[in-house]
């Protein structure tokens, strides 16, 4: 009887370990297709991801993430519409299931900074407000959040490039974020860490080039 | 015996383990993923429903992946822009298989139903204007009215400032606010001076603005459409200060979590401008106004509530010559409008949304010249549920009902005569609408609607069907017909009478449109062919209509054509409309068929726009040309058969961004000074050698200046008034 209770008891924490081992090899070959730019291969792998892990936001932050990020090279317009439409679904998925996270928020923001860096003609007057809201929403979330800190600096400092204004203020904000990034933690396993290199190199090339 | 319990136990474990093995055995998935066409596709996800298992289409659309899943399982194929797919079937049949996908027909890149419908600043592939065009367009002065005027199958009435669609008098246009009647759109002026729009511009967020062929949702309008939706939330909390040479503005915006408020006030007054600047007019009190208006919006869990309150009081005093009097009357108008609009949208689920709200204002005018004295209001109800239904990836059915009631009141006065009159006026307009859109395909659609109206009035019940078909040629351009019925109640002023013989009037609209939307460059040209029937008409007998009757008909037929340049050359846009119309009608006293006054055969407008990064200043220049207007000459044969002048206006602004929050905005209307005239007025007898005396109908102002400055406060320094002016 101990056996047979032994062995269920073994197969069942078995399967368990199973799953969250397949979650972990699953995020984690996710991570590598995209890291070895094969854009395309990860956001599949995150939306297969997304839709069994109902209840985990992660999967389709993820998925939005790649798409957004790879908006931002996409010439053609109606692709790259097609693409932040895609990703707003999966914003909202993620929304639904963690309503009031920074992180979110922050992704949604650099969502609608796509559109706007896509033709500013159109959408910098639609959406500025609402993506400074966002920012602002995100860092009330989480005040130590450094990447909505930086991207609402980065934000404000695209408007500063175009009035030609001293980019200075701006990167010694973003320096201050910098000591965030170091400190973050969180016990969610694959929660966003990323952004500190990015921000280095802002910071590196400030004002310059320009 | 205890040991072979144990021996079993062990051999059941082994099983188990051998079954859960058994799981982990691998089964090979692969097959290909094609379009309709043949052509394979690159980058689907293939999967297993509820598994991780699953692959990717490689660049000859094959697919290959393994998995540990056993029996019947679902198979989903997904790809941008089309339909996804799903199939169920034993695992082991999923070996080589071939799967076609249909492209999806609701994608943003799909054909886009609407003939005659130009957009502004929503995200449409057929929006034609950016937000900022509203706003920036030399000549409008920030008037969301005058700026549509830059548009085709507009007419230029630039002493009236209304819309005139497509030979269409000002009264055929409809302007609805969140799709609720807006009663009195335009302020009142005296002859002479353009009126405006009472809304202020920067609390919409879009703009349509339909010359034709509109959706069955809307009623009561021969010609067209203005459709403005207010936005749903502010960006921020700011606060806007306005100093301009015609007033004060202050405006707040309050934005919380789930709420927000807006709050505008303005103080108008011309005296100080007419102390510098000359006018027709002989103004004793120049035009004087404070409005004020608020905007309160709530976010539930899935919709959004918004009410909006506008009240504006306003007065001018003038002197004019009467050409039967011959003497110079006082005229004085006061204006009092309340107008509220209440709406509440909300998403059901994914696929059923609907919007419902009412609207509510009130208007009196009070006219004094000389002795006689004139009061009008009118109070309005509209009433509206509407919803949204989409059935599957090719259909959408929209039904909904609205209600409009609408009540005038009307005395005049003559005490030295004696004379005492007074009348009201109630009528009921129940309407209900059934509209279908349904796709073909990505490439090809169609909107079908029906819509029914009980009118109170003549106790008539009445049924207008509409339709628009739409065709993509290609990537950048598409062909659409359009065909409807259009219903509109008589002027309310002919209703007072007996009116149980009269029906109402109606149009119909044959339209065939082009649109061409490069990166660059947009291309609209639009045949269209409208007929009228059932029109007012009476005779005149000492400025009383009498023996009224719908004995009038009459048809309009044109090319409506707009080019626009977005950034062709480099911090510029420019658009170039023209519009040619033949317009023909017998209606009211004519005693032909003849072109109307308000109509002109050829209208031109050339805005541009240029963005000067140095001096961080927006200027924009704007060209109106319109042909003659026609005239009744009571001094020569035949009958309006004189025409004006050409009409030509160049119209000139300039905003400059002082810093990201302080703006500079000088505008001005005609800066080359033509002496424009819209026509003859003439006495209404004869002088003693049997001439009608007669003189030009000129606007009051040749040109007009406006200096303002803008101030935003806020949290965020990249926003400014901009949007504002």
């Amino acid at each position: 009887m101990k056996n047979i209770l032994f062995t269920i008891i073994f197969i069942v924490t078995c399967t368990t370990v199973n799953a969250q081992g397949k979650y972990e090899a699953g995020m984690g070959k996710a991570f590598s297709l995209w890291s070895e730019n094969k854009p395309t291969e990860a956001i599949a792998m995150f939306e297969r991801i997304a839709q069994v892990e109902k209840e985990n936001w992660l999967p389709a932050y993820y998925a939005a993430n790649v798409l957004i990020t790879q908006s931002f090279g996409v010439e053609d317009k109606s692709i790259r519409n097609e693409m932040l439409e895609k990703a707003k679904a999966h914003v909202a998925t993620a929304h639904k299931i963690s309503p009031a996270n920074s992180e979110i928020h922050t992704l949604e923001g650099f969502l609608y900074t796509s559109y706007v860096a896509m033709d500013p003609m159109i959408y910098a007057m639609q959406y500025n407000g609402k993506i400074s809201d966002l920012h602002a929403k995100a860092i009330e979330l989480d005040p130590n959040n450094p990447r909505a800190h930086a991207n609402s600096i980065e934000y404000e400092m695209g408007a500063a490039r175009f009035f030609n204004q001293d980019l200075t203020p701006f990167c010694k904000r973003l320096e201050e974020t910098l000591v965030m990034f170091d400190n973050q933690k969180s016990d969610i396993k694959f929660a966003p860490s990323y952004g500190k290199e990015r921000v280095e190199s802002v910071i590196e090339n400030c004002g310059k080039g320009e | 015996m205890k040991k072979g319990i144990i021996n079993k136990s062990i051999f059941t474990s082994v099983i188990l383990v051998i079954f859960a093995f058994n799981i982990n055995s691998q089964t090979s998935i692969s097959g290909i993923v094609k379009d309709k066409k043949g052509i394979t596709i690159i980058g689907a996800n293939v999967f297993i429903e509820d598994s991780y298992d699953g692959g990717v289409t490689d660049i000859d659309g094959n697919f290959e992946f393994t998995t540990d899943l056993t029996g019947a399982q679902t198979i989903i194929i997904t790809y941008l822009g089309f339909e996804t797919k799903k199939i169920k079937s034993d695992i082991t049949d999923f070996k080589n298989i071939s799967v076609t996908l249909r492209e999806s027909a609701m994608t943003l890149d799909a054909v886009e139903i609407s003939a005659s419908t130009f957009k502004a600043g929503d995200n449409s592939k057929l929006a034609v204007l950016e937000p900022l065009d509203i706003v920036t367009t030399a000549g409008s002065m920030g008037d969301v009215i005058a700026s549509l005027q830059t548009l085709p199958g507009t007419q230029a009435n630039a002493e009236d400032g209304r819309l005139f669609v497509r030979g269409g008098d000002a009264r055929e246009t409809a302007i609805y606010i969140d799709e609720l009647k807006v009663f009195t759109p335009f302020s009142r002026t005296v002859g002479g001076t353009p009126t405006r729009g009472r809304y202020s511009p920067f609390l919409f967020k879009g703009v349509s603005f339909s010359t034709g062929g509109y959706s069955a949702g809307f009623g009561q309008a021969l010609s067209g459409i203005l459709e403005m939706n207010t936005i749903d939330n502010p960006a921020q909390t700011e606060t806007n200060l306005s100093l301009m040479t015609i007033g004060v503005g202050v405006g707040h915006i309050q934005k919380w979590d789930k709420q927000s408020i807006s709050v505008n006030a303005a103080y108008t007054d011309l005296t100080p401008y007419y102390k510098l600047a000359q006018s027709r007019l002989n103004l004793t009190n120049p035009f004087r106004s404070f409005s004020g208006e608020s905007v309160y919006r709530y976010n539930t869990k899935n919709g959004i509530f918004k009410s909006y309150i506008a009240g504006d009081r306003s007065s001018i005093d003038v002197a004019q010559y009467n050409l039967d009097s011959n003497i110079n009357e006082s005229i004085s108008i006061d204006n009092d409008n309340i107008y509220s609009n209440n709406t509440y949208s909300a998403i059901i689920n994914d696929k059923v949304s609907y919007k419902t709200g009412f609207s509510i204002g009130k208007n009196t005018d009070n006219l004094i010249v000389d002795e006689y004295k004139q009061d009008a209001s009118l109070f309005g109800f509209n009433a509206r549920f509407r919803l949204k239904t989409i059935i599957n990836d090719h259909l959408i059915i929209n039904p909904g009902v609205d209600f409009l009631l609408e009540k005038n009141n009307i005395s005049k006065e003559l005490e030295s005569q004696n004379y005492f009159y007074q009348d009201t006026l109630t009528r009921t307009i129940s309407g209900s609408f059934i509209e279908a859109d349904y796709f073909f395909s990505k490439n090809l659609a169609v909107k079908i609607g029906i819509r029914g109206e009980y009118i109170s009035s003549i106790n008539e019940y009445e049924v207008s069907p509409r339709v628009t078909i739409a065709q993509k040629l290609n990537k950048t351009s598409q062909l659409s017909f359009s065909y409807g019925i259009f219903r509109q109640e008589l002027d309310q002023e002919f209703l007072y009478n007996d009116n149980s013989n009269l029906v109402n009037e109606k149009a119909e609209h044959f339209l065939l449109n082009y649109n061409y939307n490069g990166e660059k460059h947009l291309l609209r040209l639009e045949g269209f062919y409208k007929s009228y029937d059932q029109l007012l008409t009476y005779d005149a007998l000492e400025n009383v209509a009498i023996g009224l009757g719908n004995n009038g008909d009459g048809r309009a037929y044109g090319i409506d054509a707009f080019w626009k340049a977005k950034q062709a050359i480099k911090y510029t846009d420019f658009w170039v409309s023209y519009s040619w119309i033949n317009n023909v009608r017998q209606f009211r006293d004519y005693p032909i068929a003849v072109t109307p006054a308000y109509s002109t055969n050829h209208n031109l407008s050339i805005v541009t726009k240029r963005w000067l990064p140095k001096l961080k200043s927006s200027i924009s220049c704007t060209y109106t040309m319109a042909s003659g207007r026609p005239y009744e000459n009571p001094n020569t044969e035949g009958f309006m058969n004189e025409r004006s002048k050409l009409y030509n206006n160049i119209s000139f602004s300039w905003a400059y961004l002082i810093s990201q929050q302080k703006i500079l905005f000088i505008s001005a209307s005609n800066i080359t000074g033509f002496k424009n005239e819209f026509g003859y007025r003439y006495a209404s007898s004869p002088d003693n050698s049997g001439i009608y005396p007669g003189e030009i109908i000129r606007p009051n102002d040749d040109r007009f200046f406006f200096v303002g400055f803008f101030v935003t406060f806020s949290k965020d320094k990249t926003k400014n008034q901009l949007d504002n002016l």
